[in-house]
C-alpha cells in the first residue's frame, strides 16, 4: 500500500494521537486485509468500526438476503433494502463512510469448501458466525496458516470474546472439541449487546495489526450486561486437540 | 464446605438462577461438582450439563476462579469458598 495521504492523515488525526499507535499504526491498518465472517449483528459493527478506523481491505462473507429480523442488530442493513443481498447493503454503507476502503464481497457463508482460500487472502480473521461448523472451518485454516482469529460470541445480554493465535494460544477446537449439541442458530439478543462485543472485536483487530496494547491472547473476556459484570478468564490448550495438538489432523492449506 | 457454582448463557436460562451454593463434604473435582448440580437442580439442568453416560459435556467450559479446568482433570480439587463457573457455548449472529 502507498504511504498515507494528507487527506488520510487528516481523517485519522484523532486516533493517530493515541500513544503507541501513531502514523505507523495507521499505516499498518491501511496495509492490512481482514476477513469478517458474517456481517450480522456482530460482523456489521466490526466491519463498520474497521472501515472508520482506516483498514485497507475488508473481505465480507455472508450468504442470503436481508430479513426483517436482521434489522434489530445488523447495522449495515437498511429497511429499504429488505430482500436484497446482505453483502451489497453492507458494501454500500461502508463505502459511504470510507470511500477509500477496498471491499471484497462473498455472498457465501464460510465452509470447508471456501475457508482455505478466504483465509489465505487476508492477514486476520474475525469470527462473527453463528454456526460451529463455520467457526471450526475458520479455526482449522487459521491454525494451519498461522493467522490470528478474533472470536466473538453472544447470548441474551452476555458475550464472550477471545483472540486465537496458534500455537501460542488454545484454538477453538481446544475449547469445543466437538459441535455443541445444544446450540441453536437463533437465540435471544439485543443489537446493543452484539454492538458492544463487536466494538471490542474491532479494537482487538486494531491492536493485533498495529502492536498497540495487549490483545486477549489465551484470555476469554466474559460479560453479563444485565449487571455489567466483566471477567477475564485464562484458557487452556489441549495436548490432544485434533486441530492444534501434538498429533493434529492434517489440514490442507 | 460450600462452593458457589455460577452459570452463564443457556445454562443460566435453564437453571433459572445465576448461581447455586452447594454444600460438599470434602474438596472434589469439577466433574463431581457438575454431577452434584445435575442431581439436585432438575432434569433440564442435568440434560444440558451431562451426556448420556453422566459425563460433563465437553462443549461446556468450566473455570475455578478465573482459570479454566479440563473436565478430565482429576488432580485439581475445588476447595471451600471457591467459585466454579460453567459457560455454555455461544456464537455470533
Amino acid at each position: 500500500m502507498p504511504p498515507l495521504t494528507e487527506h488520510e492523515k487528516a481523517v485519522y488525526e484523532w486516533q493517530m494521537w493515541v500513544p503507541g499507535f501513531g502514523e505507523a499504526g495507521q499505516q499498518a491498518l491501511k496495509n492490512a486485509s481482514v476477513l469478517v465472517s458474517r456481517i450480522g449483528g456482530l460482523g456489521s459493527v466490526v466491519a463498520y468500526e474497521l472501515a472508520a478506523a482506516g483498514i485497507g481491505r475488508l473481505v465480507l462473507a455472508h450468504a442470503g438476503n436481508i430479513q426483517p429480523s436482521d434489522l434489530n442488530r445488523q447495522l449495515l442493513m437498511t429497511h429499504d433494502r429488505l430482500g436484497t443481498p446482505r453483502v451489497d447493503s453492507a458494501k454500500q454503507r461502508l463505502l459511504e463512510l470510507n470511500p477509500r476502503l477496498e471491499i471484497t464481497t462473498v455472498p457465501e457463508n464460510i465452509s470447508d469448501d471456501n475457508a482455505r482460500q478466504l483465509v489465505a487472502d487476508v492477514d486476520l480473521v474475525v469470527d462473527c458466525a453463528p454456526l460451529f461448523s463455520e467457526r471450526f472451518a475458520m479455526n482449522r485454516q487459521c491454525v494451519a496458516q498461522g493467522k490470528p482469529l478474533v472470536d466473538c460470541a453472544m447470548y441474551d445480554c452476555e458475550f464472550q470474546i477471545t483472540t486465537i493465535q496458534s500455537p501460542q494460544t488454545p484454538c477453538l477446537a481446544c475449547l469445543y472439541p466437538e459441535d455443541p449439541p445444544a446450540w441453536r442458530r437463533e437465540f435471544p439478543v439485543f443489537g446493543a449487546v452484539s454492538g458492544t462485543v463487536a466494538c471490542l472485536g474491532a479494537i482487538e483487530v486494531i491492536k493485533l495489526l498495529s502492536g498497540l496494547g495487549e490483545p486477549l491472547l489465551g484470555t476469554l473476556l466474559t460479560c453479563d450486561l444485565r449487571d455489567m459484570t466483566f471477567q477475564r478468564r485464562q484458557l487452556l490448550k489441549r495436548d490432544d486437540c485434533h486441530v492444534c495438538g501434538t498429533t493434529p489432523e492434517t489440514t490442507a492449506i | 464446605m460450600s462452593v458457589t457454582v455460577e452459570y452463564a448463557a443457556q445454562i443460566k436460562q435453564v437453571a433459572g438462577v445465576a448461581h447455586h451454593i452447594i454444600e460438599l463434604a470434602e474438596p472434589c473435582t469439577v466433574a463431581e461438582i457438575a454431577r452434584q448440580v445435575a442431581a439436585n437442580h432438575g432434569e433440564q439442568l442435568a440434560d444440558i450439563l451431562l451426556d448420556d453416560n453422566q459425563q460433563p459435556r465437553s462443549s461446556i467450559l468450566v473455570f475455578v476462579g478465573e482459570n479454566q479446568i479440563h473436565w478430565d482433570d482429576d488432580k485439581t480439587l475445588v476447595q471451600d469458598g471457591q467459585t466454579v463457573t460453567l459457560l455454555s457455548p455461544v456464537s455470533g449472529g
